[in-house]
């Protein structure tokens, strides 16, 4: 069985998806609450405590969509850094190895 | 005309004229309250707590705890509780008899004969009234956070509050809000209660239940209004800020989601107690008190983890449904269906595996990251006033910080009295 995997939803305005579409990366969003574009990064349980550990404002959210929310702007401006830079979602440990330094 | 509020009593307002209030607090004790306890005395004065005209005596505690009424056998769910230390008591001098000026931030604010002294078993109330004695129930912890005595007596202001802006047009107390009714004409007036910035399975609570009020009236002129109701009280760190959940609620008016005709946003003072049952029921008094016909409540109403059931509330409203001048409007919850392209009730549509449920996590997230959402799912305008808010009052952020609780303007200030 796949160990559950619980995403952090970095969300994609114009200007994003802009930078997105020049690295290639546009089919990296997915759609969800009426067309709301999102890019997802996924982190595994020991990553999702790790997170909630070092930036106490996030929140998972048990109830609805077991999702990481509320982690602070410029963390989701690094992650998204991260995502373009490796062209790839799969991101979240190298991104905790750093942040955690 | 008497304008009769919940328990079938007048609502009077008790405040002092200008005139008197300088000669009546001289020479009394002055003793400070905190921020709960001037919101209460609030409510008292201007009629959003009636029948009450003051804070409870032990009786009236026993019977709420016990009964969910007072000693007279009118409804009643939450005790209205004035509390102070022993030392506090001895340094003043305090005894039964006596009358005290109630201060705000070292301004006087009302006076309070002083009817009765007591103590009460504080784990008894939280079992009674939280259904659990646990401290992690912010309502228990309230309750346990009262000092050891509690006084008993009316209240009275000696001055108006000033409401500070923004917060001003939205202070309409009872009979204010009465008469704003009758000049609308609306002859159904429905509730909603709210501590959050509106996205649109909010507003579509609203206009689900206004469909409900509606119900067989005549549609030739407009009869029915949605009251949307903030509560302000106590922040949390992570909550919408106060300017920005009242001034969005009101964008929904002004943006022509709703109108003049069917729309109006206000506040009431109260420190939430998330006693889910209890508090719907005590929700039900404050409106009646403000004129309204109409309550909605959704699921788990006021509650808080997992103390209540989704439907507990419903019931227990139901038992005093023949004592309560208001009539409850239930409310299913509201999502988007990418199937059906628009926000549908969990009750209408059947695309079941396809539905979007709102999160108000996720939408806080999406706030918190300032990228705007599909209109579909948050207004525009209420979009941009949030950021706009979050500038202008929230340093930086539309949730609380700590710096908005250091900083922020306080909603209201108690005026000096004229000598
Ligand atoms: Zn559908």
């Amino acid at each position: 069985m796949a160990e559950e995997r619980y995403p952090i939803n970095i969300w994609v305005n114009e200007e994003r998806y802009e930078k997105l579409k020049a690295a290639g990366l546009a089919d990296l969003c997915e759609e969800m609450l009426a067309g709301m574009k999102v890019i997802r990064v996924h982190a595994d349980e020991a990553q999702k405590d790790a997170i909630l550990r070092l930036f106490p404002t996030a929140k998972f959210d048990s109830a609805t969509t077991k999702s990481i929310e509320l982690l602070p702007r410029e963390v989701k401006d690094r992650i998204f850094d991260k995502v373009v830079e490796r062209k790839s979602v799969e991101i979240l440990g190298e991104f905790l190895q750093e942040a955690s330094r | 005309m008497a304008e009769i509020g919940h328990g079938g009593k007048e609502i009077r307002e008790r405040i002092l004229a200008p005139e008197e209030a300088a000669a009546r607090v001289r020479g009394l004790p002055r003793v400070p309250v905190r921020s709960q306890i001037a919101n209460e005395i609030i409510d008292i004065a201007y009629g959003w707590f009636c029948p009450l005209e003051g804070f409870m005596g032990k009786e009236d505690v026993d019977a709420v705890c016990s009964r969910m009424r007072l000693k007279d056998g009118t409804v009643w769910s939450i005790p209205i509780l004035f509390d102070l230390s022993k030392e506090e008591l001895a340094d003043h001098g305090i005894k039964k008899g006596d009358t005290l000026c109630l201060t705000y931030h070292d301004r006087p604010m009302a006076v309070m004969e002083v009817r009765e002294i007591y103590s009460y078993d504080k784990a008894a109330i939280c079992q009674a009234v939280y259904g659990t004695t646990e401290e992690k129930h912010p309502g228990c912890a309230r309750t346990y956070a009262y000092k050891d005595v509690f006084l008993a007596g009316p209240v009275t202001l000696v001055t108006r509050p000033v409401i500070n802006p923004p917060f001003d047009p939205y202070f309409i107390p009872p009979l204010e809000m009465r008469k704003r009714f009758r000049e609308k004409g609306w002859q159904r007036i429905v509730a909603h209660q709210t501590r959050n910035v509106p996205h649109t399975g909010h507003e579509w609570l609203m206009k689900g239940a206004w469909f409900q009020t509606y119900a067989e009236l005549p549609i030739e002129k407009p009869l029915v209004g949605v009251l949307v109701n903030a509560i302000i009280g106590e922040k949390r760190k992570g909550d919408y800020i106060d300017e920005a959940i009242i001034l969005t609620q009101d964008e929904l008016r002004k943006a022509g989601y709703f109108g003049d005709h069917n729309h109006m946003t206000s506040l009431t003072f109260w420190d939430m107690r998330y006693a889910g049952p209890r508090e719907a029921v005590f929700h039900a008094i404050l409106r009646t008190n403000l004129g309204l016909t109409h309550h909605m409540f959704g699921r788990d109403h006021a509650g808080v983890g997992t103390y209540y059931g989704p439907y507990d509330a419903h019931r227990l409203l139901a038992t005093v449904q023949d004592e309560l001048a208001i009539t409850p409007v239930y409310s299913m919850n509201w999502l988007y269906c990418p199937h059906c392209g628009e926000i549908t009730s969990e009750g209408l549509c059947n695309h079941r595996d396809e539905w979007q449920k709102f999160s108000g996590t996720v939408i806080r997230s999406i706030v918190q990251d300032g990228v705007k959402p599909p209109r579909l799912i948050f207004r525009p305008e209420v979009f941009d006033l949030v950021m706009e808010c979050a500038e202008k009052y929230g340093f930086g952020s539309p949730f609380v910080t700590d710096e908005y609780l250091a900083k922020r303007t306080p909603v209201f200030t108690i005026p000096a009295l004229e000598a």
